[in-house]
Protein backbone atom coordinates (compact mmCIF):
# COMPACT_ATOMS: atom_id res chain seq x y z
CA UNK A 1 0.00 0.00 0.00
CA UNK A 2 1.31 3.37 -0.83
CA UNK A 3 0.37 6.22 1.46
CA UNK A 4 -0.23 9.62 -0.09
CA UNK A 5 2.69 11.95 0.32
CA UNK A 6 2.00 14.74 2.72
CA UNK A 7 1.95 18.15 1.15
CA UNK A 8 4.76 20.29 2.59
CA UNK A 9 3.50 22.87 5.06
CA UNK A 10 4.20 26.44 4.02
CA UNK A 11 5.65 28.94 6.39
CA UNK A 12 2.64 30.80 7.76
CA UNK A 13 2.67 33.92 9.83
CA UNK A 14 -0.50 34.56 11.79
CA UNK A 15 -1.20 38.28 11.72
CA UNK A 16 -4.49 38.34 13.65
CA UNK A 17 -2.89 37.89 17.10
CA UNK A 18 -0.49 40.70 16.33
CA UNK A 19 -3.38 43.02 15.59
CA UNK A 20 -4.89 42.15 18.96
CA UNK A 21 -1.53 42.70 20.52
CA UNK A 22 -1.14 46.12 18.95
CA UNK A 23 -4.52 47.14 20.32
CA UNK A 24 -3.62 45.90 23.79
CA UNK A 25 -0.30 47.70 23.59
CA UNK A 26 -2.00 50.95 22.70
CA UNK A 27 -4.46 50.65 25.58
CA UNK A 28 -1.73 49.81 28.09
CA UNK A 29 0.56 52.63 26.96
CA UNK A 30 -2.32 55.12 26.94
CA UNK A 31 -3.31 54.18 30.49
CA UNK A 32 0.32 54.25 31.68
CA UNK A 33 0.88 57.66 30.05
CA UNK A 34 -2.17 59.18 31.74
CA UNK A 35 -0.84 58.03 35.13
CA UNK A 36 2.60 59.48 34.52
CA UNK A 37 1.41 62.95 33.47
CA UNK A 38 2.66 65.74 35.68
CA UNK A 39 -0.16 68.10 36.59
CA UNK A 40 -0.13 71.08 38.86
CA UNK A 41 -0.18 74.84 39.20
CA UNK A 42 1.52 76.52 36.26
CA UNK A 43 3.64 79.66 36.57
CA UNK A 44 5.24 81.68 33.81
CA UNK A 45 8.05 84.02 34.73
CA UNK A 46 7.73 87.38 33.08
CA UNK A 47 10.72 88.62 31.15
CA UNK A 48 10.19 92.19 32.31
CA UNK A 49 11.27 94.09 35.39
CA UNK A 50 9.12 92.05 37.73
CA UNK A 51 5.61 91.69 39.03
CA UNK A 52 3.36 94.69 38.94
CA UNK A 53 5.57 96.58 36.57
CA UNK A 54 4.49 98.01 33.27
CA UNK A 55 6.27 99.88 30.54
CA UNK A 56 8.46 102.82 31.49
CA UNK A 57 6.67 105.29 33.72
CA UNK A 58 3.34 103.54 33.52
CA UNK A 59 1.76 102.69 36.87
CA UNK A 60 0.20 99.26 36.98
CA UNK A 61 -2.45 98.70 39.63
CA UNK A 62 -2.14 95.44 41.49
CA UNK A 63 -4.52 93.36 43.54
CA UNK A 64 -2.53 91.70 46.29
CA UNK A 65 -3.68 88.40 47.71
CA UNK A 66 -1.60 87.91 50.84
CA UNK A 67 -1.40 84.52 52.53
CA UNK A 68 -0.34 84.44 56.16
CA UNK A 69 1.56 81.70 57.95
CA UNK A 70 -1.70 80.68 59.62
CA UNK A 71 -3.44 80.31 56.26
CA UNK A 72 -5.39 83.53 56.62
CA UNK A 73 -5.95 85.16 53.23
CA UNK A 74 -6.29 88.90 52.74
CA UNK A 75 -7.30 90.48 49.46
CA UNK A 76 -5.92 94.03 49.42
CA UNK A 77 -5.75 93.95 53.22
CA UNK A 78 -9.26 92.61 53.77
CA UNK A 79 -9.52 89.15 55.36
CA UNK A 80 -11.40 86.77 53.11
CA UNK A 81 -12.34 83.11 53.56
CA UNK A 82 -10.56 80.77 51.16
CA UNK A 83 -13.83 79.95 49.42
CA UNK A 84 -14.47 83.65 48.81
CA UNK A 85 -11.06 84.59 47.38
CA UNK A 86 -12.04 83.99 43.75
CA UNK A 87 -15.18 86.12 44.05
CA UNK A 88 -13.38 88.93 45.89
CA UNK A 89 -10.64 89.11 43.26
CA UNK A 90 -13.15 88.96 40.41
CA UNK A 91 -15.09 91.87 41.93
CA UNK A 92 -11.94 93.97 42.28
CA UNK A 93 -10.80 93.17 38.76
CA UNK A 94 -14.11 94.48 37.45
CA UNK A 95 -13.54 97.75 39.30
CA UNK A 96 -9.81 98.15 38.62
CA UNK A 97 -9.17 97.93 34.91
CA UNK A 98 -5.85 96.41 33.79
CA UNK A 99 -4.83 95.30 37.28
CA UNK A 100 -2.42 92.44 37.85
CA UNK A 101 -3.09 89.87 40.56
CA UNK A 102 -0.21 89.09 42.90
CA UNK A 103 -0.11 86.22 45.34
CA UNK A 104 2.25 87.07 48.20
CA UNK A 105 2.81 84.12 50.51
CA UNK A 106 4.34 84.35 53.97
CA UNK A 107 7.72 82.55 53.91
CA UNK A 108 6.84 80.46 56.95
CA UNK A 109 3.53 79.28 55.49
CA UNK A 110 3.38 75.64 54.41
CA UNK A 111 3.53 74.94 50.69
CA UNK A 112 0.03 73.44 50.81
CA UNK A 113 -1.35 76.77 52.05
CA UNK A 114 0.13 78.56 49.03
CA UNK A 115 -1.40 76.02 46.66
CA UNK A 116 -4.77 76.32 48.45
CA UNK A 117 -4.70 80.09 47.93
CA UNK A 118 -3.54 79.90 44.31
CA UNK A 119 -6.20 77.43 43.29
CA UNK A 120 -9.31 79.66 43.49
CA UNK A 121 -7.40 82.34 41.57
CA UNK A 122 -6.55 79.94 38.78
CA UNK A 123 -10.14 78.72 38.50
CA UNK A 124 -11.77 79.48 35.19
CA UNK A 125 -13.20 82.96 34.83
CA UNK A 126 -11.48 84.56 37.85
CA UNK A 127 -8.45 86.20 36.27
CA UNK A 128 -10.04 86.51 32.83
CA UNK A 129 -6.90 85.42 31.00
CA UNK A 130 -4.53 87.56 33.07
CA UNK A 131 -1.47 85.78 34.45
CA UNK A 132 -1.17 85.19 38.19
CA UNK A 133 1.98 86.76 39.56
CA UNK A 134 3.66 85.01 42.49
CA UNK A 135 6.51 87.33 43.45
CA UNK A 136 9.43 85.83 45.31
CA UNK A 137 10.74 87.38 48.53
CA UNK A 138 13.48 89.21 46.64
CA UNK A 139 10.95 90.69 44.26
CA UNK A 140 8.75 91.77 47.17
CA UNK A 141 11.76 93.40 48.83
CA UNK A 142 12.55 95.18 45.56
CA UNK A 143 8.98 96.41 45.36
CA UNK A 144 9.12 97.65 48.95
CA UNK A 145 12.44 99.37 48.31
CA UNK A 146 10.99 101.11 45.30
CA UNK A 147 13.26 99.35 42.81
CA UNK A 148 10.12 98.71 40.78
CA UNK A 149 8.50 102.13 41.06
CA UNK A 150 5.53 101.38 38.84
CA UNK A 151 3.90 99.08 41.37
CA UNK A 152 0.70 100.49 42.81
CA UNK A 153 -0.53 97.79 45.13
CA UNK A 154 -0.40 97.19 48.87
CA UNK A 155 1.99 94.56 50.11
CA UNK A 156 1.45 92.68 53.37
CA UNK B 1 19.81 -3.07 13.54
CA UNK B 2 18.77 -0.29 11.34
CA UNK B 3 17.16 2.66 13.00
CA UNK B 4 14.39 4.49 11.18
CA UNK B 5 15.46 7.73 9.57
CA UNK B 6 14.10 10.68 11.52
CA UNK B 7 11.32 12.57 9.81
CA UNK B 8 12.13 16.08 8.70
CA UNK B 9 10.18 18.63 10.60
CA UNK B 10 8.82 21.28 8.27
CA UNK B 11 9.98 24.81 8.86
CA UNK B 12 7.12 26.88 10.39
CA UNK B 13 6.91 30.01 12.45
CA UNK B 14 4.51 29.51 15.39
CA UNK B 15 2.50 32.73 15.21
CA UNK B 16 0.27 32.37 18.29
CA UNK B 17 3.22 31.44 20.48
CA UNK B 18 5.12 34.50 19.29
CA UNK B 19 2.10 36.67 20.02
CA UNK B 20 1.96 35.28 23.55
CA UNK B 21 5.65 35.96 24.09
CA UNK B 22 5.28 39.47 22.71
CA UNK B 23 2.36 40.13 25.05
CA UNK B 24 4.41 38.95 28.01
CA UNK B 25 7.27 41.20 26.91
CA UNK B 26 4.91 44.17 26.59
CA UNK B 27 3.56 43.58 30.08
CA UNK B 28 7.09 43.24 31.43
CA UNK B 29 8.26 46.50 29.87
CA UNK B 30 5.13 48.37 30.89
CA UNK B 31 5.66 47.29 34.48
CA UNK B 32 9.37 48.01 34.56
CA UNK B 33 9.63 51.15 32.44
CA UNK B 34 9.21 54.46 34.19
CA UNK B 35 8.52 57.81 32.62
CA UNK B 36 9.47 59.64 35.80
CA UNK B 37 13.02 60.77 36.16
CA UNK B 38 12.57 60.91 39.90
CA UNK B 39 11.04 58.23 42.05
CA UNK B 40 11.65 59.64 45.50
CA UNK B 41 8.48 59.47 47.59
CA UNK B 42 7.11 62.95 48.24
CA UNK B 43 3.67 63.75 49.64
CA UNK B 44 2.67 66.39 47.11
CA UNK B 45 0.27 69.20 47.96
CA UNK B 46 -3.31 68.55 47.08
CA UNK B 47 -5.06 70.50 44.36
CA UNK B 48 -8.51 69.92 42.87
CA UNK B 49 -7.95 71.55 39.49
CA UNK B 50 -4.23 71.01 38.67
CA UNK B 51 -4.79 72.76 35.37
CA UNK B 52 -1.20 72.97 34.13
CA UNK B 53 0.40 69.96 32.47
CA UNK B 54 4.17 69.59 32.10
CA UNK B 55 5.37 67.90 28.95
CA UNK B 56 7.28 64.66 29.06
CA UNK B 57 10.96 65.26 29.71
CA UNK B 58 10.56 68.39 31.83
CA UNK B 59 13.40 69.17 34.22
CA UNK B 60 12.53 68.41 37.81
CA UNK B 61 13.54 69.94 41.14
CA UNK B 62 12.67 67.76 44.10
CA UNK B 63 12.47 69.19 47.60
CA UNK B 64 12.22 66.52 50.23
CA UNK B 65 11.62 67.37 53.87
CA UNK B 66 12.28 65.07 56.82
CA UNK B 67 11.73 65.78 60.46
CA UNK B 68 13.76 63.68 62.88
CA UNK B 69 12.63 62.55 66.32
CA UNK B 70 14.11 65.67 67.86
CA UNK B 71 11.88 67.82 65.65
CA UNK B 72 14.78 69.04 63.55
CA UNK B 73 13.94 69.69 59.93
CA UNK B 74 16.19 68.32 57.19
CA UNK B 75 15.61 69.38 53.61
CA UNK B 76 17.18 67.55 50.68
CA UNK B 77 17.32 68.70 47.06
CA UNK B 78 17.38 66.52 43.99
CA UNK B 79 17.58 67.58 40.37
CA UNK B 80 16.92 65.97 37.02
CA UNK B 81 17.42 67.63 33.65
CA UNK B 82 14.54 65.57 32.27
CA UNK B 83 16.83 63.15 30.47
CA UNK B 84 18.66 61.45 33.28
CA UNK B 85 17.43 60.17 36.61
CA UNK B 86 17.45 62.67 39.44
CA UNK B 87 20.42 62.97 41.76
CA UNK B 88 20.96 64.69 45.07
CA UNK B 89 22.44 68.16 44.82
CA UNK B 90 23.41 70.93 47.21
CA UNK B 91 20.99 73.90 47.22
CA UNK B 92 23.76 76.14 45.86
CA UNK B 93 24.16 73.84 42.85
CA UNK B 94 20.61 74.38 41.65
CA UNK B 95 21.41 77.59 39.79
CA UNK B 96 24.24 75.93 37.87
CA UNK B 97 22.18 72.86 37.00
CA UNK B 98 19.13 74.90 35.94
CA UNK B 99 21.33 77.25 33.89
CA UNK B 100 22.77 74.32 31.99
CA UNK B 101 19.26 73.19 31.12
CA UNK B 102 18.01 76.63 30.05
CA UNK B 103 21.18 77.18 28.04
CA UNK B 104 20.52 73.98 26.11
CA UNK B 105 16.76 74.42 25.74
CA UNK B 106 15.42 77.81 26.85
CA UNK B 107 11.77 76.73 26.60
CA UNK B 108 12.20 73.74 28.88
CA UNK B 109 9.56 73.46 31.59
CA UNK B 110 10.70 72.95 35.18
CA UNK B 111 8.63 70.88 37.55
CA UNK B 112 8.88 71.59 41.27
CA UNK B 113 8.16 68.42 43.22
CA UNK B 114 7.97 69.52 46.82
CA UNK B 115 6.30 68.02 49.85
CA UNK B 116 3.10 69.65 51.09
CA UNK B 117 4.71 70.40 54.46
CA UNK B 118 7.74 72.23 53.06
CA UNK B 119 7.88 75.88 54.11
CA UNK B 120 7.04 78.34 51.32
CA UNK B 121 10.39 80.08 51.90
CA UNK B 122 12.18 77.01 50.50
CA UNK B 123 9.92 76.82 47.43
CA UNK B 124 10.30 80.57 47.06
CA UNK B 125 14.10 80.24 46.98
CA UNK B 126 13.82 77.54 44.33
CA UNK B 127 11.50 79.70 42.20
CA UNK B 128 13.86 82.65 42.56
CA UNK B 129 16.85 80.52 41.54
CA UNK B 130 14.99 79.08 38.54
CA UNK B 131 13.93 82.56 37.43
CA UNK B 132 17.51 83.82 37.72
CA UNK B 133 18.72 80.78 35.78
CA UNK B 134 16.47 81.77 32.89
CA UNK B 135 13.56 79.38 33.39
CA UNK B 136 10.26 80.57 31.94
CA UNK B 137 7.68 77.93 32.67
CA UNK B 138 7.36 76.24 36.02
CA UNK B 139 4.76 73.72 37.14
CA UNK B 140 4.25 73.22 40.85
CA UNK B 141 3.44 69.53 40.88
CA UNK B 142 0.30 68.68 42.83
CA UNK B 143 -1.82 65.60 43.26
CA UNK B 144 -5.51 65.32 42.59
CA UNK B 145 -6.40 62.75 45.22
CA UNK B 146 -7.97 63.91 48.44
CA UNK B 147 -5.86 65.20 51.33
CA UNK B 148 -4.02 62.40 53.09
CA UNK B 149 -3.89 60.14 50.03
CA UNK B 150 -1.28 59.51 47.39
CA UNK B 151 2.48 59.78 47.40
CA UNK B 152 4.58 60.33 44.28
Amino acid sequence: MRLPTRAPRGVSFATAPFADLALLLMVVVAVAASFSTVRGVGLRFAGGAGPGSGSAGEAVPAIVVAVGADGLVRVDGVAVALSGVGGAVRDRLERVQGAVVMLAVDPSAPYQTAIDAAEPLLAEGVLGGRPLSIPTRRQIEALRAGAVPTFAGRLP
Amino acid sequence: MRLPRPRRIPLALPGPALADIALLLVLFFVLTTTYDTDRSPVVLPWSASASAVAELGAACVVIHRDVDLGGRERVRWRFSDGLEMSREIAPEALFFEASRVTDRSPEKTFVVKAGAGVRWAIVDDVLDTLRNAGARDVVLWTRREGPGEGTR
